[in-house]
């Protein structure tokens, strides 16, 4: 009894809640031991007057039975009398507690519990568990009462029933769903529950390469991209989508011209080479770029990041590997439904550039006599801003139908999509259109075979302007011409001189189409590009084609836990180029006195014939084995004949039906000289068919015991053709391994930290290595006789040559492929009951053997000369975080992502001290500055003069003497920057309010430099960033940071210095998009089971110092030495964007 | 039955899954190419080889590839009778540094023309090593050839930098060539040894119309070097001996004084006084790129952008990369006077203006009218930077040169008979030989000049290359041979702009006619330029080629 009380004593000591819990624990727990018990103890009980404890004693005595009762709650002290007879305890309970507030309840072990009337009330919830996304009633969802046992499970229709104590908590908790807490109360009879799917659960399954694994087993580092980020972006390429989407996944845009693909980096800059991109798998097929694939037609995104995820792709892996799986139907939901978007996009963030009265000004300060030059040049006071002349407002358009349905047997998705973009440079000379057709579908035929084809047929169109080059490049024209030219010229007396004298000449002067005026050519900048919109006009060229991609697979499933997959790839391309280009004259630089006509076709296939198998063993419940091999053949055929056209007279007609090489014709000439009469027309062709082809053998085995330990290995053998290594050499073996650690699974974990406080908590590690094949081919091993290569003319009167021989360079057989060593570590964790998750990885990938030109001592013979010879370190940590909430109709969800790195060369041929690349940013600007590769700092790091400020009193700039010899020369040049960010990052907010959703996606880098390359110490009169003019040296302003212009107009050594280098850290609100859902209601009585309208801006806000256009793809070029320089590329335009998503 | 379909499934499976492809797949010959043993063995591969080796030395020494002729470059801006010039300060720097001697061993310009220099010599070398001399003619006589290049090249290297190192082999992957173990001298005399053995090998130029016999080695080719190596060892006697014989043999003329500016023109091409030229044709089915290239011709020419607009006779337009150096020039001008080659070679601005053709002489017609036509001449207060009171006009493409494309045709001289004559005066002067007063006088009288020396002097033969021989490569090595190289410690001190008084006097005033007058900055102020003794005697090896072959000993002063 002394026990009894002492149970009480604590038991008073506990909160209510507290209370109510262990209460219903016991009730439970003891209340299925009752259901067996005999209980028919008659007695008998007469009492008067005696106080309720003593009753109970009494009834104790007589019986087995033993009570339990709170002294608090039951007036122990109240006086009754009774005299009953061969009654049960629950009638003599009834009648002593008549007129109290208590109850009593009669457990098993004969012990009862006398509690308060509410306590012990019992209360049949019944309800429907549902899917909040499409109402469908989810099977299987687990019922629980928060801390019992006491649970269901909902039933085919999703319904569940369930007896409890009011105030409990029951939770509702499915695979793939956010779990409900919800309380019940004594007024809840019906609970209806929408579950949330939840897109980053634990038990969500990932694509990993020739299989699929749970997410929760993963041991690797690889970032999962759902449908749900990347619906409705204002872009049409895939790999653009995933900007900012995924930490260590950096996205670059060269160009935000119509038509041009991103790029894709993983982890960093791991060569030196061009060659760094992932390799790009969707649904098993290896494709060659992702900018076909509308995003609408994702289903996810894998990113296989670390060494030892990517590594079953071998020797093509070193860079990562993006799997893409495209959507398929959805089961037991057939719809219909179309997605439009129309945006008005314009040009986005305008340079700071001169207009012409500060232009003026500059120009006198830098000592030029600007008075004198004007008046000669007849100047009127035009002020052209050539941004405004060459951009204008374009319309894309963009229409997906998708049609969609599945059952048990099979799944069916096609999407029909058209794109239009027609660019912001004025006119239709920018343009990209393409209409795509997405075929998925997959049947059961038998129940040991399932059968599918994923395919994509794609047709596409573009027309572009030319940028990233200093001559005859619309983008850098509109940045340097100068704005004191007009746009057009009336008449010929207004003409620049040699313009004026290439008039005279009979040249061909070329007039806007449109308008019938001449384009002007500035009379001030006499040696460039001449007019932007010239440089537009004076080429007409259209490229377009038609690719199919796709496979068709078959799943055999010959035995439980066994599938044995036989998967063809192929893809298809067709794509034709014409291009036609009249003699002009705008300057002594851009200026041609040839028709020029050529027409280019290419056909490439590919196919890939993949078969492994996978198997699936559980033994004894906890020890879960997975196993695969395989094996995949790949050939990759082209073919592209060129022809061309080149000569004063070329065509029979030159009417726009005569554009085509059917009429070139030949035009002999006589010469007046020697009367010699010689072809004027020069054809050319070319066709060199080729081929390539590899193999391999794969294989994975995951070990996973009790949800706890996972470990993982893979292994990939790879051999490739002849192009690229010797027999004896080309056969490469990659292994990995990677391990994982599911802490919260351990009972120590779970049994001492709530779910409330952490969830979920993981910790792994993976190491790998991966190959980088892409840089060896054309058969770099080898030395052959380059025969009949080179020519010389021996008679000084006849122009037949003789063709020479040589050897074909130097010969390297021990080349081999870059290989890329990765380890891994990484801690996922999730808090308050999986409302806040975090992921933090950190890398250390070292890529060796590069495969470095080197300059061999010239007496060898060669200029160049390839080695194994360059290693390069990326690390870094990568983070992200996601916070979701729900607060009743209010919803949102945060999610940030952030990856630093830091890319350094850890070694390089000792003969070198260094690779240089990428000089004067791109070719033809005659600036000093040049990327350059050496140990122990980044890749193609900008190495130039280091300005160390302006001199106070003469506003002379003062450069760097790095190798103090006494003078400034190209021995003083050194590290002042680099193109490629410290950190990238990423951050997603949804809203969500009743029928309204916002969304703000933004994504930015940081620390990194942009180098511009538009002034021109030799041709000063360009137009340049007005930065220099505000910041200038003046004998009123000695103390400004940019030094006297006339001091340094004509100052390479300046010009080369990072004076001339900004920083490139940006931030771009990608996407601010406000949706509204109509109502079901509504839209239902007109058969529309969605719809939601938005409007959006997109690419509308950048945050940057950057005084040039746009820093992001002023940020990259098409060549990575070449990464960081602004030579006027076309920028992102901002977009405002009106969509629709209707689904019926 | 069930357990039969399961055993079956998995067969089929295990078939699927082990369908490996043989790895014949993996074969893929190489297009385009012939293995290496099957090459170097008959005479038309002895031929094809040779003909790659006139490829190299026409690219390499006679071409332009990139920016530059590194070789032109190298043995021409470090005299002292030109300046580099350009729009202004720091235009065209690659080539003013060498001019105004503030380079270093990372210069390009250096750099190349090593590395072109050697290339040549490979390509020699893989004919010489490939063949055997005794088993054809054809061979014999491809050797030969080879051995001359070969032997060329390492006379121009050894100028430049003194003992590099002589290569007589295709050498392997892993050599590291160190320098030449001789003397400076000792590895001239190997040059001249070389050519005198190949001599007997190679056929002489048919006669002096035999144009084709200008454009590969010839005998006369071969001797004339031979000759030169001598006389730059300071060997004059021997140095005779080829020389004259060379001379003796007709088959080399001096073009007449009127045809003294044909020599630098595609007219020229292949005349009698070329004794070798790196040949160049339009035609239509070659890619021409590896020879001449645009940036060449713009080099050269005057500088269009402060000009009116572009004289006829330029071709395309100049960035005026070239100037004469005032003094030069005016005792040039004092020497030779209005002669042919006087006029070819430089102008006044008075004659710029009034003599060379303008698009507006159809109106201007007169000498008044041109003096006062705004259609002609400077355009602009900012003037010609580094040009003094003449211009040059030897180097200009002209229309002629450009066969309808942007670039030049005309070709690139090796060696001329002027040259040659020149050399043997040089070497009977320094001999006491009275024979070589004759080889000067006919060059003296052909140019027009009027001066016609009686007695062989040093003094005479010096002045008489120095007008000749302007820009073409002759001057730097002749300073240095006769320890005149510090005429030019003053370089870069002291630049010239022209200017035209018809934009602005020195007062300001905007006079009525054009009138040409310089005035002079000193844009290197602080900074250590002019020749220095002890250093700029010779080109620092390339520091690339240095790091790459630490074996290498760099030249004094560049260390």
């Amino acid at each position: 009894m002394k026990k009894k009380l002492t149970f009480l004593r604590y038991y008073l000591k506990l909160t209510l809640r507290m209370k109510l819990t262990i209460l219903a624990l016991c009730l439970f727990v003891l209340q299925v031991a009752a259901s067996i018990t005999t209980r028919g103890q008659n007695f008998d009980l007469q009492v008067k007057n005696q106080n309720l404890k003593e009753v109970l004693k009494e009834i104790e005595n007589k019986t087995t039975y033993r009570f339990f009762y709170n002294d608090a709650v039951l007036d122990l002290n109240k006086l009754v009398s009774l005299n009953l007879n061969n009654k049960n305890i629950q009638q003599v309970l009834d009648e002593l507690l008549t007129n109290s507030d208590a109850s009593f309840k009669i457990l098993n072990n004969n012990l009862i519990v006398i509690a308060p009337a509410l306590e012990l009330q019992q209360i049949n919830v019944k309800g429907t568990v549902t899917d909040a996304t499409n109402g469908e009633p989810l099977i299987g969802v687990s019922v629980k009462v928060e801390g019992t046992t006491n649970g269901a499970i909902t039933d085919a229709s999703g319904k569940f029933s369930l007896v409890v104590a009011p105030n409990s908590v029951i939770s509702f908790s499915f695979l793939g769903y956010n779990t409900e807490l919800l309380t019940v109360t004594v007024e809840t009879t019906k609970l209806d529950v929408k579950l949330i799917p939840d897109v980053k659960r634990l038990e969500e399954v990932v694509v990993i390469g020739y299989g699929t694994q749970k997410k929760s087993d993963l041991t690797g580092a690889v970032a999962s991209v759902k449908s749900d980020a990347l619906k409705n972006l204002a872009t049409s390429d895939a790999a653009a989508a995933l900007q900012g989407k995924a930490a260590g996944v950096q996205v670059l845009s060269n160009s935000g011209a119509p038509g041009q693909g991103a790029t894709i980096r993983v982890r960093g800059y791991s060569s030196n080479s061009d060659q760094i991109g992932p390799l790009l798998i969707v649904d098993g097929l290896k494709v060659d770029n992702i900018q076909y694939l509308n995003p609408q037609m994702i289903e996810s995104v894998e990113i296989l990041k670390d060494a030892a995820s990517a590594a079953i792709y071998g020797a093509a892996a070193g860079n990562g590997v993006v799997l893409i799986t495209t959507k398929s139907g959805t089961k037991g939901a057939s719809s219909i439904s179309y997605d439009l978007s129309v945006s008005q996009q314009r040009l986005g963030k305008v340079p700071k550039i001169f207009q012409a009265a500060d232009f003026i000004a500059y120009k006198k300060m830098s000592g030029y006599d600007m008075d004198a030059t004007l008046k000669a040049n007849g100047y009127d006071g035009t002020d052209t801003n050539w941004f405004d002349v060459v951009f204008d407002p374009g319309v894309v358009q963009q229409h997906t139908i998708t049609f969609q349905g599945g059952n048990d047997q099979g799944h069916f998705f096609t999407s029909l999509s058209y794109l239009n973009n027609d660019g912001i440079v004025q006119g239709n000379k920018d343009v990209y259109k393409r209409l795509t057709a997405q075929l998925n579908g997959d049947y059961n035929i038998k129940k040991w075979l399932t059968i599918g084809s994923n395919n994509s047929i794609e047709k596409w169109e573009t027309k572009s302007v030319s940028q990233m080059s200093a001559y005859g490049s619309v983008m850098n024209s509109v940045l340097t011409i100068d704005p004191l030219t007009p746009v057009y010229y009336d008449d010929p007396s207004q003409f620049a001189p040699s313009l004026k004298q290439a008039y005279d000449q009979g040249k061909n002067i070329l007039k806007n189409p449109a308008n019938g005026r001449y384009y002007a050519t500035s009379k001030y900048v006499t040696d460039d590009s001449g007019n932007p919109l010239l440089q537009r006009d004076r080429i007409d060229s259209k490229n377009s084609g038609i690719s199919l991609r796709g496979i068709m697979f078959g799943n055999l499933k010959p035995v439980k836990g066994l599938v044995v997959t036989s998967r063809f790839g192929y893809r298809v391309a067709l794509s034709n180029s014409h291009s036609y280009n009249t003699p002009y004259f705008a300057t002594s630089q851009a200026n041609s006195t040839d028709y020029n006509i050529s027409a280019t076709a290419n056909t490439s296939y590919y196919y890939q014939w993949e078969n492994f198998a996978n198997y699936n063993l559980t033994l004894f419940g906890k020890h879960n084995i997975t196993a695969m091999v395989g094996m995949s053949y790949q050939e990759d055929i082209s073919d592209n004949v060129n022809g061309t056209g080149t000569g004063p007279d070329i065509l029979t007609g030159y009417d726009s039906n005569f554009q085509y090489l059917n009429y070139v014709k030949s035009n002999m000439v006589k010469d007046p000289v020697t009367g010699v009469s010689t072809e004027k027309t020069t054809k050319t062709f070319s066709n060199l068919p080729s081929l390539s082809t590899s193999m391999a053998y794969f294989g994975r085995l995951i070990y996973s015991y009790d949800n706890r330990y996972a470990i993982q290995a893979n292994f990939r053998a790879d051999a490739f053709d002849a192009s690229k290594l010797s027999a004896k050499n080309r056969w490469g073996y990659f292994p990995s391994f990677s391990a994982g650690w599911t802490v919260s699974n351990e009972k120590l974990f779970s049994g001492n930290v709530s779910r409330n406080i952490m969830s979920f908590l993981k910790l792994r590690g993976s190491w790998g290595q991966n190959g980088n094949i892409n840089v060896l081919n054309g058969y770099k091993y080898n030395t052959t006789i380059a025969y009949n290569d080179s020519w010389y003319q021996f008679g000084v009167d006849n122009p037949a040559a003789s063709y020479g021989s040589h050897p074909s360079g130097l010969a390297n057989p021990k080349l081999k492929w870059e290989t890329s060593t990765q380890t891994d570590f990484a801690v996922d964790m999730r808090f308050l009951n999986d409302r806040l998750s975090f992921t933090a990885d950190y890398y250390y990938k070292k890529t060796e053997d590069l495969l470095v030109t080197i300059a061999p001592t010239p007496e060898l013979g060669f200029g160049s000369a390839v080695v194994n010879a360059g290693s390069v370190l990326n690390k870094g940590f990568e983070f992200e975080a996601s916070w979701k909430h729900k607060i009743g109709d209010f919803s949102y969800s945060i999610g940030a992502n952030l990856a630093t790195l830091h890319n350094e060369v850890t070694y390089l041929d000792p003969s070198i001290p260094r690779l240089t690349g990428g000089a004067g940013g791109v070719a033809g600007t005659n600036n000093p500055i040049y990327t350059a590769f050496e140990v122990g700092k980044p890749i193609w790091y900008f190495r130039g003069y280091k300005f160390l400020g302006t001199d106070d009193a003469t506003g002379k700039p003062i450069i760097q003497d790095t190798n103090k010899d006494g003078t400034i020369s190209n021995g003083d040049m050194t590290y002042i920057g680099k193109a490629i960010p410290d950190y990238t990052y990423g951050i997603t907010v949804n809203l969500a309010y009743k029928g309204f959703d916002l969304n703000i996606f933004g994504s930015g880098v940081g620390g990194n430099e942009i180098f511009t390359v538009l002034y021109r110490a030799d041709t000063p009169m360009r137009n340049s960033l007005k930065y220099f003019y505000d910041n200038a040296w003046t004998p009123s302003n000695t103390g400004a940071k940019m030094p006297d212009p006339k001091a340094v107009a004509g100052d390479w050594t300046f010009w080369g210095s990072d004076a001339a280098q900004f920083r490139g850290d940006y931030f771009k609100i990608k996407q601010i998009q406000l949706g509204y859902t109509v109502p079901e209601k509504f839209t239902k009585k007109v058969l529309i089971s969605r719809l939601r309208c938005y409007v959006s801006l997109d690419d509308y806000f950048t945050i940057t110092n950057y005084p040039g256009c746009d820093p992001e793809t002023a940020t990259v070029s098409t060549a990575v030495d070449r990464n960081g320089f602004d030579a006027g590329t076309y920028p992102q335009s901002k977009k405002v964007t009106f969509g629709l998503n209707i689904t019926f | 039955m069930k357990k039969f379909k399961n055993i079956f499934l998995l067969l089929f499976s295990s078939v699927l899954l082990f369908a490996a492809c043989s790895e014949d797949a993996l074969e893929i010959p190489q297009k385009g190419v012939i293995p290496v043993e099957s090459f170097y063995i008959t005479d038309a591969d002895a031929q094809s080889a040779l003909v790659d080796a006139y490829k190299d030395l026409s690219s390499n020494v006679g071409g332009s590839v990139g920016n530059y002729n590194a070789d032109d470059i190298l043995f021409n801006y470090e005299a002292d009778n030109m300046l580099a010039a350009g729009e202004r300060y720091g235009d065209n720097d690659y080539l003013a540094a060498i001019n105004e001697f503030r380079f270093d061993a990372d210069n390009e310009v250096v750099g190349n023309a090593y590395k072109r220099l050697y290339f040549v010599i490979y390509h020699s070398n893989l004919v010489i090593d490939n063949f055997k001399y005794g088993v054809s003619p054809v061979k014999d006589r491809c050797i030969s050839e080879a051995r001359v290049i070969r032997a060329w090249c390492h006379m121009m290297a050894a100028m430049a930098w003194g003992t590099p190192p002589l290569v007589e082999h295709v050498l392997t992957a892993d050599a590291k060539p160190e320098n030449y173990k001789g003397t400076h001298e000792e590895l001239l005399r190997w040059c001249a040894k070389e050519c005198e053995e190949a001599a007997a090998y190679i056929p002489e130029r048919v006669n002096t119309s035999d144009k084709d016999g200008s454009v590969r080695v010839t005998k006369g080719f071969a001797l004339t070097v031979q000759g030169k190596a001598l006389l730059y060892a300071g060997d004059y006697a021997a140095a005779k001996i080829p020389l004259k014989a060379v001379i003796s043999s007709n088959k080399y003329a001096l073009v007449p004084g009127a045809r003294w500016r044909d020599l630098f023109h595609v007219e020229g091409d292949g005349c009698e006084e070329k004794v070798l030229e790196m040949n160049l044709v339009y035609s239509s089915s070659l890619s021409l790129t590896f020879r001449t290239t645009f940036q060449e011709a713009n080099l050269w020419g005057w500088r269009t952008d402060r000009l009116v607009s572009k004289p006829v006779d330029q071709g395309v337009n100049g960035w005026g990369g070239v100037a004469v150096e005032e003094t030069f020039a005016n005792e040039f001008y004092a020497h030779d006077g209005d002669s042919y080659r006087r006029k070819a070679t430089m102008v006044s601005y008075n004659e710029f203006i009034t003599e060379l053709r303008w698009t507006t002489d159809n109106t201007k017609t007169t000498t008044a009218l041109k003096l006062t036509d705004p259609g002609r001449g400077i355009k602009t207060a900012q003037g010609l930077y580094g040009q003094c009171g003449f211009l040059q006009k030897k180097r200009i493409t002209s229309t002629e040169d450009l066969q309808g494309k942007t670039y030049g045709f005309n070709n690139y001289i090796i060696e001329r008979y002027a040259d040659v004559l020149l050399m043997y005066a040089e070497a009977c002067a320094q001999t006491n030989d009275a024979d070589g007063l004759k080889s000067l006088q006919d060059v003296q009288s052909r140019s027009g000049s009027g001066k016609i020396s009686t007695t062989l002097t040093l003094a005479d033969v010096k002045m008489e290359r120095n007008y000749e021989l302007w820009m073409e490569g002759a001057r730097w090595i002749d300073m240095k041979r006769w320890g005149e190289l510090d005429k030019a410690k003053n370089a870069g001190k002291h630049i010239p702009t022209l200017m035209d008084a018809f934009n602005g006097n020195e007062t300001g005033v905007k006079e009525a006619q054009h009138r040409g007058y310089v005035t002079y900055s000193e844009p290197n102020t602080g900074k250590t330029i002019g020749f220095v003794a002890g250093k700029h005697e010779y080109f620092p090896y390339p520091a690339p080629v240095i790091r790459t072959n630490p074996i290498l000993k760099q030249n004094p002063g560049w260390q």
